[in-house]
């Protein structure tokens, strides 16, 4: 098992016209990413596509070389080594299997090109499919094509650790299954890296997935990892507005407004509240902006302001409903009880222990919720 | 050190200089990471191979050869056909330019006299007519078969699945060059050809003399290319990769025959059919073979094209003046190549 | 799908799609003609074959045609010696020395070339190396033949005479490969058009595939030969194909870096015969009567029109039976792209 320390890593990568145009030069695919990823832990980058993370995996694998910043496995500098020097195991997204290989010869072809032992190759296979549970075994003579996905992948993942390897890497290895397999997946990889507490670390573009599958989160955005940490730490302390919006689904409400002694408004709109005494004094006054979560909003209190209701979602499973409307220009989402009535307009107040507070112009956070203590 | 197991990458590759990378000083708690934790099953490997990393830590500059190590593992593949395509590719293709502005002779030294090859290509009668011959040739060979390919690999792939296989085989079998130009020098005989058959016993026509006649020849050189269908098979592998929701799409919009042709299939093929001109316009301006051996030039040089011209110069060994010709050939295609490329601009999926 | 899958049954659709069949196996049949008369005027005699009108069937098989031929790849027959310059099977074991040669040299050259420019290069490197790659494609042959044809001579001058080492009358060290099969050989190993082709294919394996063979630790040419090569059986075969005809069929190139008439291989010697055959009569009178005479002595042998088609076919078989061996891998093995 290895530790692993990113560090300050930059990728530019060159554009395939000869002549390098300034728009193709703007913007680096990782822009001074450092991480660090402690034994056996499981980190999940996620992001929008295009953010940088799987250029970031495939430095971390050593498919790619940064063009400055360093990648470090145990404190050992290893970023010029080669991938097959390094011991990693990786699964892409398409699984990339080989396609003229049956599903011993996918295993194998690590042990084949190591140069190791016929009967080494061999009990290794047979131990992976040991490992992997029931059916793996079946899964071995056929060929790539004939395998549906949840099949390629499992053959995927037995490729990757048939080789002990001291790192996972997972480029969203579950996104091309189908809801109910990737439920299963998610699950099963989850079993396996608990089970043998291999450092990982896990791509991904959905948050859901990133929470379940992650020790901690990293978020990045434009080649730059915003935040890392649990995802209560994501949650509640969020490092700037974008990590609050991209943490949480349906995703924070974010409205304008203007502190003024001891009272918020929103412009263009007759409402506001009255803020609580202690976070009035932490406020500067003048305009701010204001999240509230979907829970975050107390629903029929008296100093409420009234909101339309656009649309009511029920999501019956999870005894909840989100109420949608608009408040100003912002699109407001409110949770509430399943059996909650339906009317033309709620009357709702942020539960001010739970509001995030950004600066108007700009990303940085004026005031925060922090952990609940309660939680 | 007498602790560590055997560093597995140094086992692997051999190499002299990761040997000496080994020596280099060793990160004692990267060591004891590795050798601490095989807590796999019993009959793991060797601790993972790490040990190679650690010398790298050491030096900056044995990083740097590792990077540039894939460039080089890149530049041997590349290496023989660059040599190849230099030698016999761009080399010659400099050289022309230089041989066209000298006296190039056969066992005479080489001396620049500027642009004389060319005042001589240009006062020369036959150079004229054998440019006028090229462009005719390439004219009604383009206009006569070019299309056919597109529209029956268009056609073909409307048949049912399993016929598609057969009918295309028999469409597309090749013949060796030679032995059709053999077999339609025989059918265009003058006296006892199945075409004078055709003309006469068919069509009631007067006898034909076919290649014989200076106004019909580059017809009939061009003619059994109408029969043999050039690049269809391309242009069928390209129309397999469009997606079938295309066409469903169209339907559902309620598109004509035509309309799907136009607005999907032809658009699909562009880029293809574009590159395929190309190679149809600078073909046929340097026709050669046919021509030679279907006429070998005649009537009174009304068949001999600009490359049949060339051979003869080259067969007199005036390099010079050949080269030359071949230069304004060149020139000459290219502005065609530059003007078609107008044309076919856009690309559909870029 | 142009034909509309429903309402098939409507009678302009149902005409429209006869109408379609009609004009696809009409153009078979054209197309299977050529093959069909060939056959046939093989197994014709030497005077049906000089009939008017030409006959559909010939009307007493005979097998004089292919006899003839086989004496003449024996070098058994006398009368036609005069007019050949050698036992036939060594003008078709010379085109199968120089189709081998293209092939074991090429088809990995360039494969390689491509492999490397569409996986292992990228950024402005790869661009420029494909445009140094298939930039002479858009170069007419005319332009180079000179050039080419010199270099040959003088390998690597591309001049008439290699030039001597200044202050001395030393000549620098030149290779000559005319008149050698490598002449015909080397310039046509890299071919441009082939690089597009495997380029094309391999732009559409997915990089992933190649990422997770170099985890596994396979070197770039194990990564080459153990995954890429095994999937991309189709593209190799029509680039063999292709490669295979174009150096089967060669006519230009060899006729004028060879000289010595026992190299050529069959398609210029064919040629040939075709030209002394039909040319018999236009030379000075004393060399045409003794022509004539050999031609007559020729004629009773059986040949004429008939046995050329035997040696057109025998040109053509192998061309065939490559397009039938690699046929079910020509439509997936093309997936190009244009130029760009």
């Amino acid at each position: 098992m290895a530790r692993i320390d990113v560090e300050q890593v930059v990728k530019r990568y060159a554009a395939e016209r000869i002549i390098d145009t300034e728009s193709a030069k703007a913007r680096p695919a990782l822009n001074g990413v450092s991480l660090h990823v402690a034994e056996g832990e499981t980190v999940s980058v996620v992001g929008s596509s295009g953010c940088g993370k799987s250029t970031l995996l495939k430095v971390v694998a050593g498919l790619e070389y940064p063009d400055s910043g360093r990648v470090l496995y145990n404190g050992a500098d290893v970023t010029f080594v080669r991938p097959q020097e390094r011991g990693v195991g990786m699964v892409f997204q398409d699984y990339a299997l080989y396609p003229s290989m049956k599903g011993e010869g996918n295993l194998a072809y690590y042990f084949e090109v190591h140069d190791r032992s016929e009967e080494e190759k061999e009990q290794r296979v047979r131990e992976t499919a040991e490992r992997m549970g029931v059916g793996f075994e079946h899964l071995l003579g056929r060929v790539p094509t004939t395998l549906s996905g949840g099949e390629q992948q499992r053959v995927a993942i037995g490729r990757c650790i048939v080789r002990d390897p001291q790192l996972f890497l997972m480029d969203e290895p579950i996104s091309n299954l189908d809801a109910k397999l990737r439920e299963q997946t998610r699950v099963e990889i989850r079993r396996l890296l608990r089970k043998f507490g291999i450092t990982t670390l896990y791509v991904t573009h959905d948050q859901q997935e990133a929470i379940f599958m992650g020790d901690r989160i990293a978020v990045m955005r434009d080649g730059v990892i915003e935040q890392i940490g649990t995802f209560d730490e994501l949650y509640y302390t969020p490092v700037n507005l974008f990590v609050a919006t991209f943490i949480g689904s349906p995703p924070m409400t974010v409205f304008p407004a203007y502190v003024s002694s001891g009272v918020v408004t929103v412009p263009d709109t007759d409402a506001s509240w009255q803020l609580p005494y202690q976070l009035a004094t932490e406020l500067p006054l003048g305009p701010v902006r204001v999240g509230v979560r979907p829970e975050g909003w107390v629903l029929d209190t008296p100093d409420a302001v009234g909101i339309r209701v656009r649309h009511v979602e029920r999501i019956p499973t999870e005894r909840a409903s989100f109420i949608y409307g608009n408040l100003g220009p912002a699109n407001v989402v409110v949770a509430a009880p399943v059996d909650y009535p339906e009317r033309a307009e709620v009357r709702l107040t942020p539960d001010w222990d739970r509001a995030y507070f950004f600066a108007a112009d700009g990303e940085q956070p004026l005031h925060v919720p922090g952990v609940l203590e309660l939680f | 050190m007498s602790s560590h197991q055997p560093p597995v990458g140094a086992q692997q590759s051999p190499g002299a200089d990761q040997a000496s990378e080994n020596r280099g000083g060793r990160d004692a708690s990267a060591g004891q990471a590795l050798a601490g934790t095989s807590g796999g099953p019993p009959g793991t490997l060797d601790g993972p191979p790490l040990d190679v990393a650690e010398g790298a830590s050491t030096a900056q500059p044995t990083s740097h050869k590792l990077s540039r190590r894939r460039r080089l593992e890149g530049g041997l593949f590349v290496l023989p056909a660059f040599l190849f395509q230099l030698s016999w590719g761009w080399y010659p293709l400099l050289m022309a330019f230089v041989i066209s502005f000298t006296n190039a002779q056969f066992r005479r030294p080489v001396e620049f006299t500027g642009l004389e090859s060319y005042g001589r290509m240009w006062n020369d009668p036959l150079v004229a007519q054998a440019f006028k011959v090229t462009a005719i040739y390439a004219a009604l060979n383009i206009g006569l078969t070019f299309m056919i390919p597109i529209i029956v690999a268009i056609l073909l792939m409307e048949m049912p699945k399993k016929h598609i296989r057969w009918m295309m085989l028999l469409w597309f079998l090749p013949l060796s060059g030679i032995a059709s130009t053999l077999l339609f020098r025989y059918l265009f005989n003058a006296q006892y050809g199945l075409f004078q058959w055709v003309a006469t016993e068919v069509l009631h026509l007067p006898p034909q003399p076919f290649l014989n006649s200076s106004e019909q020849v580059l017809f009939w050189l061009v003619f059994p290319g109408i029969l043999f269908f050039g690049p269809g098979l391309i242009y069928m592998a390209t129309l397999q990769g469009i997606p079938q929701s295309y066409y469903e799409a169209a339907e559902i919009e309620g598109a004509s025959f035509w309309r799907k042709v136009w607005t999907i299939s032809l658009p699909r093929l562009r880029p293809v059919i574009s590159m395929l001109l190309i190679f149809a316009v600078i073909g046929s301006s340097q026709a050669f073979e046919f021509p030679l051996i279907m006429t070998g030039g005649g009537p009174g040089g009304a068949s001999r094209t600009v490359v049949m011209y060339l051979y003869d110069l080259l067969r007199n060994l005036r390099y010079a003046d050949a080269t030359a010709l071949g230069v304004f050939l060149f020139v000459t295609t290219m502005a065609l190549v530059v003007i078609q490329r107008r044309f076919f601009r856009e690309d559909p999926d870029a | 799908m142009l034909f509309p899958r429903v309402g098939r049954k409507q009678p302009a659709i149902r005409i429209a799609w006869w109408l379609v069949v009609a004009f696809l196996c009409l153009g078979i049949t054209l197309h299977l003609f050529p093959f069909y008369f060939m056959l046939i005027t093989s197994f014709k005699s030497g005077e049906e074959v000089l009939q008017f009108p030409p006959t559909w069937w010939p009307q007493e098989p005979t097998l004089a045609g292919w006899r003839l031929v086989v004496s003449l790849v024996h070098g058994a027959n006398t009368a036609a010696s005069t007019l050949m310059d050698g036992p036939f099977w060594v003008f078709f074991l010379n085109s199968v020395h120089i189709t081998f040669w293209v092939l074991v040299l090429g088809i990995p050259i360039t494969s390689l070339a491509a492999y490397a420019n569409s996986k292992l290069q990228s950024g402005p490197l790869a661009r420029w190396s494909f445009l140094f790659f298939i930039g002479t494609l858009m170069m007419p042959a005319a332009l180079t033949l000179i050039p080419n044809y010199l270099l040959t001579r003088n390998f690597p001058f591309a001049l008439p005479e290699v030039p001597e080492i200044p202050g001395t009358d030393i000549e620098f060290p030149s290779v000559r490969i005319w008149d050698t099969h490598w002449a015909v050989i080397l310039p046509i190993v890299f071919q441009a058009f082939n690089f597009l082709l495997f380029k094309g294919f391999f732009d559409t394996i997915p990089d992933s595939v190649i990422q997770a063979a170099r985890v596994d630790g396979g070197s770039e040419f194990n990564i080459f030969r153990r995954i890429v090569l095994p999937m991309s059986v189709p593209v190799y075969a029509v680039a063999i194909w292709g490669a295979f005809s174009g150096a089967w069929d060669q006519f230009l190139w060899p006729l004028i870096v060879l000289q010595t008439p026992e190299k050529m291989p069959a398609s210029v010697e064919i040629y040939l015969l075709l030209q002394r055959f039909t040319q018999a009569g236009s030379m000075n009178a004393e060399q045409a009567t003794a022509q004539a005479q050999q031609m007559q002595e020729i004629l009773s042998a059986g040949m004429s029109w008939n046995g050329l088609m035997v040696l057109g076919i025998l040109q053509s078989l192998p061309v065939f039976i490559a397009f039938i061996v690699c046929r079910e891998y020509l439509l997936r093995g093309i997936r190009l792209r244009g130029l760009k």
